[in-house]
């Protein structure tokens, strides 16, 4: 296993790109291996696309139900944050199937959102907004009987994007521990969550069909399916979701060690052959292609992808003249003269070489989560496990102003993370606890002095002396245990990019096209290239990663 | 009228309203949880006084254990909601030494919300009991190591214990007997138990509240959300810019 220091550093988090077993990976799987049966059994649209449309999904377990409400929305009010209050789709996924009475309630509060209250048989709550690029355009080639131009559709790659995503709990939903133990199909991270945005793709495109056959009956036609399945689901990302990476800190090792430990058992038992070889250089073409049609504004990004496209061609070449028997001396190989970028986008691509060594991984995606004191543990070992696993946090020189310049804090707008610079932002005084870092820190120094006074002491005499510091401790305890603890990021760092943060989670979600839009937040690309509704049923061939343009 | 919250949107409520009350992080998610997993449990945690007893400016300050030994600490003046963990680790790790620890906290308030703290001492493999008074009952709550969810009896208090109305015990320790021992002592008492809340019964509770919800008084939401927005910052166009835009 590659060591901690490693893997948790901030800078490599922020270039992991999707593996086998992301979450839309493993859902896909299963949803096409189980064949689920998902049907639209309401589809009242006006001429323009507004209405209520309903998919019901009945899995090998269960019956659920999709409800998108699709509302006229002025382009004024089409925003991607989270601030906004009006949507072009809101939809909410539900347990079972919906009577005339919950349509009502639904009706009256999935469309204002966080405004609204659901209850437990709702398990998401999401929205999302048409491409103001893409939808209209698809629209109207298909009620002209063309299809639309492919290079003009990969630009964006979607119809709708999607701003939030609600699930465990919120707004009256069912907590997760009731979606884990109740529906076995969703009892994984995230898996919820994602196959809305498959089906709020699937609408955007039900619906874009609709609209041009309503337009013009004689004239229109269907979307090709090659182009459906091309077109993903949108997303954007910002500030909101890098707190839950500091506050499932067990989880957040647990995705890291599952990756991790994929990549370990390939480089343990898997051998290089002739064969592997050449599907790796197939994968690495793909991949280069992909990278190569992402259409990004931000040029960090773009030189970024495009130095990785020259490093994973010449990885290419290399291999082609490997006689090298094992993954690990390729790898170190790779290691030795590429980016972070180019070394994590390979081991994403060995991942899906060897299938039959990983995929039972899938099933240790979920972990209970509780920060523990361990009360009898002298503090002489707590002091050793801070040495040991926060050496990168005694690194920091908290004296110097930079690192702890930034603070993170709640806005009165829905609650949205923001950031503010000590000294200078109002809010300072309600900051967040994100500052893992100096909270260790401050643990540290304070830990040694009391051990000097009491020497015999264990945890519980310092939390109950000091009981400032319990929660803090509970973390570094717990933490401890793990091979892949705290991520390492000093959050109130003047140079902090929070972007980072959000890549290294999406990509565990399985996105793909990162498209950074300032250091806070990134749009990118759900579903893209993976099976639509109709291919259910179909051989499924699960190659949909690194998607590129089809043929044409 | 009530709005049905699910145990998390609770939790997570309790948390930002115990924060903007000026709680540090230890004493806020104590308590949120304590107060929450009483809730959960149809033991009314929502009317534990969760408002800072000594000041109302600032956080009540957390407690501390003014004596530590080998078998005993005592703790004064404090909310159980905040300080019941606390204590209840402490008894643990001397548990882990000498098999055997037993707790008193002093000067206490909301005493109920220690049940909450039983099985995280029960994880650590110890069996553990608590007990205390009020002017009807004598409250005995216990759990055997690994459980979930404790058992609680309340057995009429007739005999005249005023010093103990604000007191609480906890005892804890690796060997079952030990602690019931402790809980036939205590039930011996009395002749009959008025009430008894089963871990079975807790436990189908707590399913119901995961199931469908906790239903939770709209004025008290309000509250809780009035404590919570004080850890709000108004927004500006400068702000806005924090968060990307």
């Amino acid at each position: 296993m590659r060591s901690p220091n490693d893997v948790l550093n901030l800078d490599r988090l922020g270039c992991l790109y999707s593996y086998r077993l992301s979450f839309m990976r493993i859902l896909t799987r299963k949803i096409m291996n189980e064949r689920w049966r998902i049907n639209s059994t309401q589809f009242d649209l006006d001429e323009n696309g507004y209405g209520t449309a309903i998919y019901t999904v009945d899995t090998t377990q269960d019956r659920f139900t999709f409800v998108v409400f699709a509302h006229h929305l002025d382009p004024a009010k089409r925003s991607d944050r989270v601030i906004a209050d009006q949507w072009d789709m809101t939809v909410t996924l539900c347990a079972g199937d919906v009577d005339e009475e919950q349509m009502l309630m639904l009706r009256k509060n999935v469309p204002v959102q966080e405004a609204g209250r659901v209850d437990s048989r709702s398990i998401v709550l999401s929205r999302a907004n048409k491409s103001s690029r893409n939808f209209d355009y698809v629209v109207d080639e298909l009620a002209a009987g063309r299809q639309p131009d492919l290079q003009t559709l990969a630009r964006v790659g979607y119809l709708y994007r999607t701003t939030a995503v609600y699930g465990s709990g919120k707004f009256g939903m069912a907590d997760w521990q009731l979606v884990r133990r109740k529906y076995a199909d969703f009892a994984r991270p995230f898996a919820a969550e994602m196959f809305s945005c498959f089906m709020i793709r699937q609408f955007s495109l039900d619906q874009a069909e609709a609209i041009a056959h309503k337009r013009s009956p004689k004239t229109a036609v269907n979307l090709d399916d090659s182009l459906k399945r091309y077109m993903g689901i949108g997303n954007a990302t910002g500030l909101g979701m890098a707190p839950y990476l500091i506050n499932h800190p067990q989880l957040i090792s647990r995705w890291i060690a599952i990756r991790e430990t994929a990549i370990d058992r390939i480089c343990q038992h898997a051998p290089v052959t002739e064969q592997k070889l050449s599907a790796l250089g197939a994968m690495i073409t793909k991949a280069a292609q992909h990278l190569a049609e992402i259409a990004t504004d931000n040029e960090d990004q773009n030189r970024r992808n495009n130095a990785t496209i020259k490093e994973i061609l010449a990885i290419r070449d290399f291999l082609t003249e490997q006689r090298s028997t094992d993954w690990p001396t390729v790898l170190v190989k790779i290691r030795e003269s590429a980016s972070f970028e180019t070394q994590e986008l390979v081991n994403s691509l060995l991942t899906e070489l060897y299938p039959e060594l990983i995929d039972d991984l899938e099933d240790d995606l979920c972990l209970d989560e509780s920060l523990q004191l361990v009360p009898e543990q002298s503090l002489i070992d707590v002091r050793k496990a801070i040495e040991d696993k926060y050496g990168w946090v005694l690194d920091i020189d908290f004296d110097n102003r930079e690192s702890r310049s930034v603070f993170w804090y709640r806005s009165l707008e829905k609650s949205e993370p923001r950031l503010g610079h000590r000294g200078s932002d109002p809010g300072e005084d309600k900051a967040m606890a994100m500052t893992v870092a100096y909270d260790v820190r401050q643990c540290y120094d304070k830990l040694c002095g009391f051990i000097e006074s009491n020497p015999g002491a264990c945890a519980a005499d310092f939390a109950a002396r000091y009981p400032g510091y319990r929660s803090i401790l509970r973390r570094i305890q717990t933490m401890s245990q793990y091979i892949y603890g705290d991520i390492h990021a000093n959050l109130a760092d003047t140079d902090i990019l929070p972007i980072h943060l959000l890549r290294c989670k999406l990509s565990f979600f399985g996105v793909s096209k990162f498209d950074p839009k300032s250091r806070l937040w990134v749009r990118n690309t759900m579903f893209q290239g993976a099976p639509i509704c109709s291919d259910i049923g179909e051989k499924y061939e699960d190659d949909w990663y690194f998607p590129v343009m089809p043929d044409s | 009228m009530a709005i049905k919250l699910s145990l998390n949107e609770l939790t997570s409520l309790l948390k930002r309203s115990l924060e903007g009350l000026a709680y540090c992080q230890s004493d806020f998610e104590d308590a949120a949880n304590a107060i929450a997993w009483l809730e959960s449990h149809g033991l009314k945690g929502l009317e534990i006084e969760i408002l800072p007893a000594r000041s109302a400016h600032g956080a009540e300050t957390s407690a501390t254990a003014s004596e530590s030994g080998e078998s005993i600490a005592v703790f004064a003046n404090n909310n159980v909601a905040f300080c019941g963990r606390m204590a209840v680790e402490l008894a643990c790790s001397i548990a882990a030494k000498d098999d055997f620890a037993e707790i008193e906290i002093q000067h206490c308030r909301e005493r109920r919300a220690i049940l909450s703290s039983l099985p995280v001492c029960a994880a650590r493999g110890l069996h553990a009991i608590t007990h205390w008074r009020d002017n009807n009952y004598l409250y005995i709550a216990s759990i055997n190591a690994f459980r979930k969810t404790p058992d609680i009896r309340y057995l009429p208090n007739s005999l005249d214990h005023t010093s103990d109305l604000n007191r609480l015990l906890f005892a804890c320790a690796s060997d079952a007997q030990v602690i019931n021992s402790l809980s036939n002592e205590l039930l011996s008492n009395s002749d009959c138990i008025d009430r008894h809340d089963s871990s079975e019964s807790l436990k189908a509770r707590y399913e119901d509240a995961i199931t469908g919800g906790i239903y939770v008084d709209d004025e008290v939401v309000n509250t809780l959300n009035g404590y919570a927005e004080k850890i709000l910052v108004e927004a500006t166009e400068q702000s806005r810019q924090g968060a990307g835009e």
